[in-house]
């Protein structure tokens, strides 16, 4: 089980992926927004997500759960 | 032994050299004892001399202080260098002073002895005008030496100090954390140039039992002195190495780019001048708001995309690097939008003196490259202090004698780009990409300030039209097209032409000798803060 995490506050702009699906590493899972600016949050490891933790308009904190791997 | 017990004059030259000989090469075989290395070794370390034979180029280590030993008679044949092992050698052909901790002998805590090693061997170092790299592990403070007051105060408040440690940089200082080490060598790598550790190893100031004991204010850090967590959290190491192999092939790299020593400039290296790149054109993602890894921009500028990252852990939002441009040695502040947009924290701030310093001290000409939206302020930044580290960041600018260049690649927004070479007083040469947004503030956040009234009236969709289209207006005169129209900016160059103006820019500014240390004042620039 693999916790993919903010490493930033911010918020969340979009969320581009669903519980099920299968990502590679370099797969964007998430694209925060702070100062402005478009994030993205890749998975950095290859999986199946099992949680999806946030979605658009909520506002996360350093450390925060997004999304979940197996 | 380290006491041979002969009487002078009663033994020929032939048969003294000899006994000598034989008792130097028991204690560089013994060293503190079979049943401490056999322990070094279950734990899958090396020993000091190990470490010093791979750093060092074959056969050029002449040791000082190998007949050292505790300062108290009766300890004397168990304290074999006094736990500490120094001398000269050479790292690639080029000279260094070593000083390597023995912690086969009495955990290699610090005491009179090594203590009076060290810095006879730093202060050799400093005249001789080499690098000098601290191989650390060891305890802390030596008991019985620091129990009594006299031990405490001989030990803790010498005589003398080294001006190296007061701050007046004049060589390279490496501390390397290849095993568990408190105390001094905390302090040591505080004062030093550059810190890797080793992952696995334990590092810091006091022991854990020490450091979480109720007295002192307790409580528990789950990775307490581990390398991760000097990284990202103490901030006091540039970078971890996976083992003692890529640590010491970290400090080869790091000294391969600096001088001997703050009197000289770096070796340059030949090779084929920077041409046009169009690696560059390929860093910036369309869509202007749209983050990217600042890296992929120091890897297009850096010869050969390589350099080495200083202080990785911690100030994320800035990159801080050393490498080479067109075979002269320089140091890279570039941003990172992946972290905080690359908006300036406190921590960016003096990541970023920090290397300017450095730079300053062993003349390297600075690049900043600039990608931010300026300082991150707000309620945590008041209270920590973020402004007074932005002074800080102004005064060591305003010190720098060495070259300094600016490239704005995208936003340079307010008083942070003021402070990465924005000014063309810092800077002998203001370089923009046509993608450079410069303003007191972005847009968007200057629009939801001045029309704050108009926006306050409208929600969802309508809010977020007007806010654009108000930000857009905002926006307009941001492009560097008026500052280059009054030479406030030099030049709009081509992206794909940014190493070939650096390396033109660099050999050409870099000329006469070297400044006297005493005009440089940033050299005495804190270690710390």
């Amino acid at each position: 089980m693999h916790e993919i995490r903010s490493d930033m506050v911010a918020s969340v702009w979009t969320v581009a992926v669903s519980v099920g699906d299968a990502v590679r590493a370099d797969d964007e899972l998430v694209v925060l927004e702070s100062m402005k600016m478009e994030i993205p949050v890749v998975a950095g490891r290859d999986g199946v997500v099992t949680e999806v933790r946030v979605e658009p308009g909520l506002a996360v904190g350093a450390g925060d759960v997004l999304v979940v791997l197996d | 032994m380290t006491d041979d017990g002969h009487v002078p004059g009663t033994s020929t030259p032939a048969h003294l050299r000899e006994r000598y000989a034989e008792r130097r090469d028991r204690i560089r075989t013994e060293m503190g004892g079979e049943r401490n290395l056999a322990r070094i070794r279950s734990r899958g370390r090396s020993t000091a001399r190990e470490r010093l034979d791979a750093l060092l180029d074959k056969g050029s280590f002449l040791e000082v202080g190998t007949f050292a030993a505790s300062a108290h008679r009766d300890l004397r044949e168990e304290t074999p260098g006094d736990g500490l092992i120094g001398g000269f050698g050479e790292i690639d052909g080029r000279g260094v002073a070593v000083a390597a901790d023995d912690v086969s002998v009495r955990q290699a805590t610090s005491a009179d002895t090594n203590q009076k090693k060290f810095h006879r061997v730093l202060s050799a170092a400093i005249r001789q005008r080499t690098p000098m790299v601290f191989l650390a592990e060891r305890g802390g403070g030596r008991i019985p030496d620091i129990v009594e007051a006299e031990g405490f105060m001989r030990q803790a408040l010498p005589d003398t100090v080294s001006p190296q440690l007061l701050r007046h940089r004049e060589i390279p200082l490496v501390t390397v954390v290849l095993g568990d080490s408190y105390g001094q060598a905390a302090m040591i790598a505080t004062m030093s140039d550059f810190v890797v550790q080793v992952r696995g190893t334990t590092f810091a100031l006091t022991s854990e039992r020490l450091a979480g004991a109720p007295a002192v204010g307790g409580g528990a850090v789950a990775d307490f002195g581990s390398a991760e967590w000097n990284l990202h959290t103490t901030g006091r190491i540039d970078a971890i190495a996976e083992d003692e192999e890529e640590a010491l092939a970290l400090v080869r790299t790091f000294l391969s780019f600096l001088p001997q020593s703050a009197h000289d400039r770096a070796e340059e290296l030949a090779g084929p001048r920077r041409g046009a790149d169009e690696a560059f054109s390929r860093v910036l993602p369309d869509r202007s708001r749209r983050a990217y890894d600042g890296h992929d921009l120091l890897r297009a500028l850096f010869d050969e995309g390589e350099y080495l990252e200083l202080r990785q852990g911690l100030g994320r939002s800035a990159i801080t690097a050393v490498g080479r441009i067109g075979g002269v040695s320089v140091g890279v502040v570039g941003s990172q939008p992946m972290a905080q947009a690359g908006a300036l924290t406190p921590e960016a701030v003096e990541k970023i003196v920090r290397l300017l310093v450095l730079c300053e001290a062993y003349n390297l000409p600075v690049v900043f490259a600039v990608d931010t939206p300026g300082f991150a302020v707000g309620m945590q930044a008041e209270e920590d202090r973020l402004i007074q580290r932005a002074v800080l960041l102004m005064q060591a600018v305003a010190m720098l004698t060495t070259p300094v260049f600016c490239v704005v690649t995208r936003k340079a927004y307010g008083l942070a780009f003021a402070l990465l070479g924005g000014s063309a007083r810092t800077s002998r040469a203001v370089l923009s990409w046509p993608t450079a947004e410069i303003g007191f503030m972005d847009p968007t956040a200057a629009a939801g300030i001045l029309f704050a009234q108009e926006l306050r009236d409208l929600h969802g969709e309508d809010r977020l039209a007007a806010l654009r289209t108000r930000a857009a207006e905002v926006g307009r005169d941001f492009t560097p097209d008026g500052p280059a129209a009054v030479m406030l900016v030099d030049e709009i160059i081509d992206p794909a032409d940014t190493a070939r103006w650096l390396d033109l820019l660099i050999r050409r500014e870099r000329s006469g000798p070297v400044l006297p240390v005493a005009d440089r004042p940033l050299l005495t620039w804190p270690g710390a803060w």
